[in-house]
């Protein structure tokens, strides 16, 4: 149990001595720290109006979330194929509780326009 | 030590360089690209030397100024062909000579700085937030809250309509006048949702008098090959193409010098660019009287081909619209890559007139 422990504690250490060794070794390498011109975006000479703090859609969200819901399906369904003969009718209701939520998923997607190709 | 090493290492790699050019040296700057001693970067965060070549607007200053402070330090500015009419800028070389002597120039500029960090060129802008924001607000962000505050003393992008209903962030931008893949002299005042402009303000600089660039057509077919040359090798480099680039600006000073073998070479080129798929992906793009980018560059390598090719000066490209207004409602709604796309292949008059005799 020690030794565990003691390993634990070895490794934390070890990762951060070189965490530390990186950023001293990086701040040499780099040399003087950035200045404020040199923290706002590129613009090509122009300064920055608003904040880069902003929302912006991520249009891939319902093709993602299909996804999940089709994968998540399906690494349920495999183990429950291998165990469904053992234990009857008891897996089969497990099975449709498991869908029954999923597909709410799904109509969801559905209804965010997952299924609407453009 | 480690450092040292590190120096010596940079020192032997081809020298990163941002180039900002006036109107009458866009054209040579873009030759640079066929020089292996060099590397020409899109942005000044990725360059050790600042190029300013040409004649630079004296409103441009502070841009200048801020594309300067934003190259990582130890910097080297090296000024090539400057009029002496732009905004001061301190230079470690001012070079008036040929390309071949600015790259020189170059190499020792950034050589020198690596040696002797103590001779690199110090920052112009003070370092200086906008506003004072650090403490500022209950979370310490500089403003009030999320809506409406000014963290970082900027205020937040305020939302709008988005093109499938939902309301999400405008941010609001001024891109140029030294924006690399931009042409020179143009600043676009931008509102972006997303990557689609939803607002576009074009300024076109008002180019400056300068007596060895003859504005208009080129009157040889050498000449003509030549400006065509590197228009290709920014468009290619805007494209991402960045070894065909060089080789067209390669080619660009082969026909400089008058090599016979250059006729053969602009037609391999235009097959390579055909060949990447290029033309292809510009179909639709920035439609214009019924031609797209895609129709604009075939027609520009075309011209190409026949300036070297069959001798002939060819008949200049359609120009794009001259009132500010229409060619900011060609880049209204579209994305932001296809309005660059959009700009990089038209002929823009009072903007784009590379030197013929640069």
């Amino acid at each position: 149990m020690l030794s565990a422990f003691l390993a634990g504690l070895t490794v934390t250490a070890a990762a951060t001595l070189a965490t530390a060794a990186c950023v001293v070794l990086a701040r040499r390498a780099a040399g003087a720290m950035s200045t404020a011109p040199q923290r706002v975006p590129v613009l090509g000479g122009s300064q920055p109006e608003t904040h880069a703090w902003s929302r912006f859609h991520v249009r891939y969200y319902p093709m993602t979330l299909l996804f999940i819901a089709f994968e998540m399906e399906m690494m349920f369904m495999y183990p429950w194929a291998v165990v469904y003969v053992e234990e009857g009718l008891k897996a089969l209701v497990e099975m449709g509780m498991f869908l029954a939520i999923l597909s709410v998923g799904v109509v969801y997607a559905w209804r965010e326009g997952a299924f609407r190709w453009q | 030590m480690a450092v040292s090493w590190l120096a010596r290492l940079a020192a032997d790699a081809p020298t990163p360089v941002f180039a900002v050019a006036g109107v009458d040296a866009w054209g040579a700057v873009q030759e640079l690209r066929g020089d292996p001693r060099i590397r020409l970067a899109a942005t000044p965060r990725h360059a050790a030397v600042l190029l300013v070549a040409g004649t630079i607007l004296a409103g441009h200053g502070e841009a200048l100024r801020r594309v300067h402070d934003q190259l990582p330090r130890p910097r080297a500015v090296v000024v090539w062909r400057a009029p002496g009419t732009g905004p001061a800028i301190p230079a470690l070389a001012v070079v008036d000579g040929s390309a071949d002597e600015v790259v020189s120039a170059v190499g020792r500029a950034h050589a020198s700085i690596l040696a002797d960090p103590t001779r690199a060129q110090a920052d112009l802008l003070p370092d200086e937030e906008p506003t004072e924001w650090r403490g500022v607000g209950p979370f310490g962000q500089g403003g009030e809250g999320m809506m409406g505050g000014t963290p970082y003393g900027r205020p937040m992008a305020m939302t709008g309509d988005d093109r499938d209903g939902l309301a999400l962030d405008q941010l609001h931008l001024t891109l140029g006048p030294f924006l690399d893949p931009l042409p020179p002299g143009l600043t676009l005042d931008v509102t972006l949702q997303g990557e689609v402009l939803q607002d576009v303000a074009v300024d076109r600089a008002a180019p400056p008098v300068v007596d060895h660039a003859a504005p208009g057509d080129p009157a040889t077919p050498a000449a003509a090959a030549r400006r065509g040359l590197h228009w290709l090798a920014h468009a290619l480099h805007v494209e991402g193409l960045d070894a065909l680039a060089g080789r067209a600006a390669h080619l660009a000073s082969q026909v400089a010098v008058g090599d016979v073998a250059a006729d053969r070479s602009a037609d391999r080129l235009a097959r390579l660019v055909t060949a990447t798929g290029v033309l292809r992906s510009l179909r639709g793009v920035g439609a214009v009287d019924g031609a797209d980018a895609s129709d604009r560059w075939r027609q520009r390598l075309a011209a190409i081909v026949a300036a070297l090719r069959d001798g002939v000066v060819p008949r200049a490209l359609e120009p794009a619209p001259s009132d500010d207004a229409a060619l900011a409602g060609l880049l209204v709604g579209v994305t932001l890559t296809d309005a660059v796309s959009t700009l990089v292949s038209l002929e823009l008059p009072g903007v784009l007139r590379p030197a013929v005799a640069a």
